[in-house]
């Protein structure tokens, strides 16, 4: 499997007046193709740090970010968007549905922002929710908004999916499903899937496992045999 | 700690407070502003006619003699009286000017209000009371001796003081088109200095209790035949004409500043809510760790309190400050006035109070609506407010639609109440702008209906009172002029007396009569013409008979109304000389009429007044009102840039969250400012569309306020509507311009966690 994703040397220090705070230490990894890929570590470690560099939110203080051949951190804003747009689909830990659209319209949403022509009640159906495509959020369960939400990020078939804690809203028979979902792409699909999380029982289920701890890579684990999400003792 | 928290609290949403403390201080700001300017006028003339114990009304006679005041004084409502003689005399000076002598029986009426030297001395024989602005024109003191021509004699008298009368606080002879201080004046002297051993006085000024019209029927009832004349004090020039300004000032005092004050609620209980309702988790924190609701309640409820008080009391004493300077030169240019001290806005302090009572009664319903739920729920994010598909939203073409509208209907629909102060807001900014532009449109289209519609000549050769019949027509020959008499009357009807204006035309084609539409109308020989405000104010028309009679003299006469005419500045009646005669009154001409340009001096004329000067006297007599309108115009685009500003603010604050989640889904900064634009610019349409209307009514309301002698028709241009659009487009632009800097910059990371 080709890499697609290749971290080299990334630090990421924030300025908070004359203080400087390193989030991002030295980082190095890389992703390839079709990988669940866990990233795990305590709060304030830097995850959601790492997740915003990749997802092109962020910008790095020094270092490469290559995805799909391209060194991101070289990207200017115009360039960040058009890389968000077309290969990043986000996952979000509270959703993040746009509450004046309905299931259909925030998957559709997408068309105003790729070329391909996306058919929003195909995608519902994958996520299993066909049903519910005229229903605004706020008439929807949690995990019914975090299907929507992984539909809308699928639905462009981007390189990478990013998720930021996606089932932290949820009780864990949700979050279960959410994350089946989120597996089945992964191995049927092929997609390349990135879950940030603290949750250190989802590492079973994971293809790689990268521990980062104060901004550092602390370990990079690869898993052969990754179990199924259901079958998980949660 | 909760103080400390509150003092951040206003730090952090300071942009949103500054904007809360903007509005309540520009809303009271104009509204004691301008309001105070009509107190302020009222105010120091009532002190100056009381401190000169101006007359209620003034009797004219040839000889008033002690019988006939005594007469006078035995009237059950006279409270007191006193005589005068007024002599129209020519000081000794090189341009002759004319002065005004009041020799004085008591000076206890009317009396001369000293601003220098020593008070009136009845004793005094030598000693004259000089009119201080004359005074002052001509570089005279107290202890100079000035001389005075009248009735072929001449007296030379010290001057003992400078002042001011309550009779010439406006004082411009029937000769005089401007304001000029070197060519008339008055003077004030004792009966003793008169040169002659019998005064005979020829006003009587008169105190008495109850109104005009009472001590009018029962004077002419009682003593009809005995005297000229009465001219209660509303009818006198200088209190007229400073009693017209009071008027144009309360005339747009009390409109349009109430529309800036209820706009400035609207959007400061708009903003106040906003950040009651931002602030919902941390009331909950504080809820959870055991305070009290009053306590959190008194919390959030010094904060409007505190921005609106502050707001509000420091507009109050600056409004009417500041527009008290802004038109305090050009009222002293028109008014001689010993004093015109700003007045203070405590009048208008329940402006501040209703500011106040409204911020704290929204703070408290919005705080009383999340501290009654339990802690657990308020520490969270309130749920998003449940959405359904309209029947629009289920029609065919919906999915069609764009999602820019999509967005935007679904957006408004959802924070409808925002989408409705948004339209309120703009509404009220148009409905000002409008009616500002309105007032100006009016003003100009009266300058133009006088002048380019009804009068066409160019000079005004004004009659000397001593010239002859042939010196007058030997003028007109020669200048090719038209004669014509003005005159004031008074007009009664069945149910109302007022005073107003006669003009008197021998088929002169310089002045053209127009109907209220400006078309011109033919009024024959035998017929007479009533001006629409006239017969407005009459409340008579067509074919009704009024009675008139012409000041100075007593005569009354029945005139049938045979047609409306209309004019912008002169209220009365028109008709031809035939007709006047016809009517068994003298024609006498005042003035004669020509096309050309008369620059040479005429035996029996007394002045030229040239169109331009006519127009330049009735600008500047219009220049206080000018001023508060162009204060108006300016103050409306700053409210709509802080009304505009504010909701822009909340929709951005509203929609942060949203942006930045399309923002990381890739949408790019000029679809998403195009998404703000859009809502923006659909709200402003719609409050502008609504503002046209209801601006227009305003204005109407605001005319038919306006004084006596002005009939002025509300004008809605084209450019009006156009120039105020352009404002508020523009003011949104700049606003949206703001915004779109503000996405732009937009810290996505942080705007995905303001739910977190």
């Amino acid at each position: 499997m080709s890499t697609v994703i290749e971290f080299k040397n990334v630090d990421k220090v924030y300025k908070s007046g004359a203080q400087l705070l390193k989030a991002m230490d030295d980082v190095n990894f890389t992703i390839d193709e079709g990988e669940f890929v866990v990233i795990l570590g305590p709060s304030g470690a830097g995850k959601s740090t790492l997740l915003n560099l990749l997802g092109g939110l962020d910008c790095v203080s020094s270092g490469e970010i290559i995805v799909n051949g391209n060194h991101i951190e070289s990207f200017n804003e115009d360039q960040l968007t058009e890389y968000r747009a077309k290969n990043v689909g986000f996952i979000f830990q509270f959703y993040n549905l746009i509450p004046n659209l309905t299931a259909i319209e925030n998957v559709e949403l997408m068309n105003d922002v790729v070329d391909v022509k996306i058919d929003g009640m195909e995608v519902l159906d994958a996520v299993g929710l066909k049903e519910w495509a005229n229903h605004f959020p706020a008439q929807m369960s949690g995990g019914q908004q975090q299907r929507i939400s992984i539909a809308r990020a699928i639905a462009k078939k981007p390189a990478v999916l990013l998720c930021d804690e996606p089932t932290g809203a949820l009780d864990s028979n949700t979050g279960v499903l959410v994350l089946s979902l989120l597996q089945d792409l992964s191995t049927s699909q092929k997609s390349t899937v990135v879950i940030v999380t603290h949750n250190s029982l989802l590492a079973q289920a994971a293809d790689k496992v990268i521990r980062i701890k104060n901004g550092q890579v602390e370990s990079i684990e690869l898993n052969d045999s990754p179990m199924k999400i259901a079958d998980i003792d949660w | 700690m909760l103080y400390k928290k509150m003092l951040r609290d206003l730090s952090d949403y300071k942009i949103q407070f500054i904007s809360v403390f903007l509005m309540a201080f520009v809303g009271v700001f104009i509204f004691a502003g301008v309001g105070g300017e009509a107190n302020c006028l009222e105010v120091n003339i009532d002190n100056l006619y009381e401190d000169t114990n101006l007359a209620d009304g003034w009797i004219y006679a040839t000889d008033i003699s002690s019988d006939f005041q005594g007469k006078v004084n035995d009237l059950n409502s006279t409270t007191s009286s006193e005589r005068q003689l007024v002599i129209t005399s020519t000081a000794n000076f090189s341009n002759s000017p004319d002065i005004e002598l009041h020799f004085v029986e008591n000076n206890t009426i009317s009396k001369f209000y000293l601003a220098e030297g020593k008070e009136l001395n009845l004793s005094d024989e030598d000693g004259v009371w000089l009119d201080k602005k004359f005074a002052d024109e001509k570089g005279l003191n107290v202890g100079d001796n000035i001389s005075f021509k009248f009735n072929g004699m001449t007296i030379e008298k010290e001057i003992r003081g400078l002042g001011y009368s309550p009779e010439y606080v406006y004082n411009l002879p029937y000769y005089a088109v401007k304001a000029n201080h070197t060519e008339y004046g008055f003077a004030y002297m004792s009966h003793n200095a008169f040169p002659m051993d019998n005064v005979q006085y020829n006003v009587l000024h008169v105190k008495f209790n109850g109104n005009d019209g009472d001590f009018e029927d029962v004077l002419s009832e009682k003593l009809g035949g005995d005297y000229s004349s009465f001219m209660p004090r509303q009818s006198h020039t200088s209190v007229k004409v400073y009693q017209g300004t009071i008027d144009q000032f309360k005339m747009i005092g009390n409109i349009l500043p109430t529309i800036f004050i209820l706009v400035s609620m609207l959007m400061l209980l708009t903003s106040m809510k906003r950040v009651i309702t931002h602030q919902r988790t941390q009331i909950g924190v504080l809820k959870a760790n055991g305070f009290k609701n009053r306590t959190i309640m008194l919390h959030y409820l010094s904060y409007g309190f505190v921005l609106v008080s502050l707001g509000s009391i420091l507009g109050l004493i600056s409004g009417p400050i500041f527009i008290y300077k802004l038109a305090y030169a050009s009222l002293c240019k028109i008014f001689s006035l010993p004093y015109l001290r700003p007045v203070d806005g405590v009048g208008f302090a329940y402006a501040v109070v209703i500011m106040v009572l409204l911020s704290i009664i929204v703070s408290y319903y919005s705080i009383k609506s999340i501290v009654n739920e339990p802690p657990s729920t308020i520490i969270r994010p309130k749920a998003p407010k449940a959405t359904t598909s309209s029947f629009v939203e289920k029609l065919g073409f919906w999915k069609h639609l764009s999602f820019n509208f999509r967005w935007n209907y679904r957006d408004a629909k959802r924070n409808n109440f925002r989408a409705i102060m948004t339209v309120v807001g703009v509404l009220g900014c148009t409905v000002i702008l409008i009616s500002a532009f309105g007032l100006y449109d009016g003003m100009n289209d009266a300058e133009h209906w006088q002048y380019d519609v009804i009068d066409h000549f160019e000079s005004k050769l004004v009659i000397d009172m001593d010239a002859t019949p042939s010196q007058i027509d030997d003028v007109a020959k020669d200048v090719d002029g038209d004669k014509i008499m003005e005159s004031s009357i008074e007009i009664e009807s069945d149910s109302m007396k007022k005073t107003g204006t006669l003009l008197v035309l021998n088929g002169t084609d310089l002045i053209t009569p127009t109907d209220i539409d400006k078309n011109r109308i033919n009024i024959k020989d035998d017929e007479v013409a009533i001006s629409q405000k006239m017969a407005n104010l009459l409340g008579v028309g067509v074919g009704d008979t009024v009675r008139m009679h012409i000041k100075d003299s007593d005569k009354w006469v029945d005139v049938k109304i045979d047609k409306i005419h209309g004019h912008p500045s002169s209220q009365g009646l028109v008709m031809s000389a035939k007709k006047l005669d016809d009517l068994g009154l003298n024609y006498t001409t005042t003035s004669i009429l020509t096309a050309k340009h008369i620059d040479n001096d005429y035996n029996g004329i007394k002045s030229v007044i040239y169109i331009d000067d006519l127009i330049d006297s009735s600008r500047e007599l219009n220049t206080p009102l000018w001023i508060i309108i162009y204060a108006l115009m300016f103050f409306a685009v700053v409210l709509a840039l802080i009304v505009l500003y504010n909701l822009g603010l909340l929709s951005f604050l509203e929609m942060e969250r949203d942006i930045g989640t399309l923002k990381v889904l890739g949408f790019k900064t000029r679809s998403l400012t195009k998404l703000l634009l859009t809502q923006s610019l659909v709200f402003i349409i719609i409050g502008f569309l609504l503002g046209i209307p209801a601006g227009y009514r305003i204005l109407v309301m605001i005319w038919q306020q306006s004084s006596e002698k002005y009939y002025i028709v509300s004008v809605l241009t084209f450019t009006n509507i156009i120039c105020t659009f352009l404002i508020v487009l523009a003011v949104s632009i700049i606003i949206n311009l703001y915004f779109s800097r503000k996405i732009k910059n937009l810290d996505m990371v942080e705007a995905l966690k303001i739910l977190e």
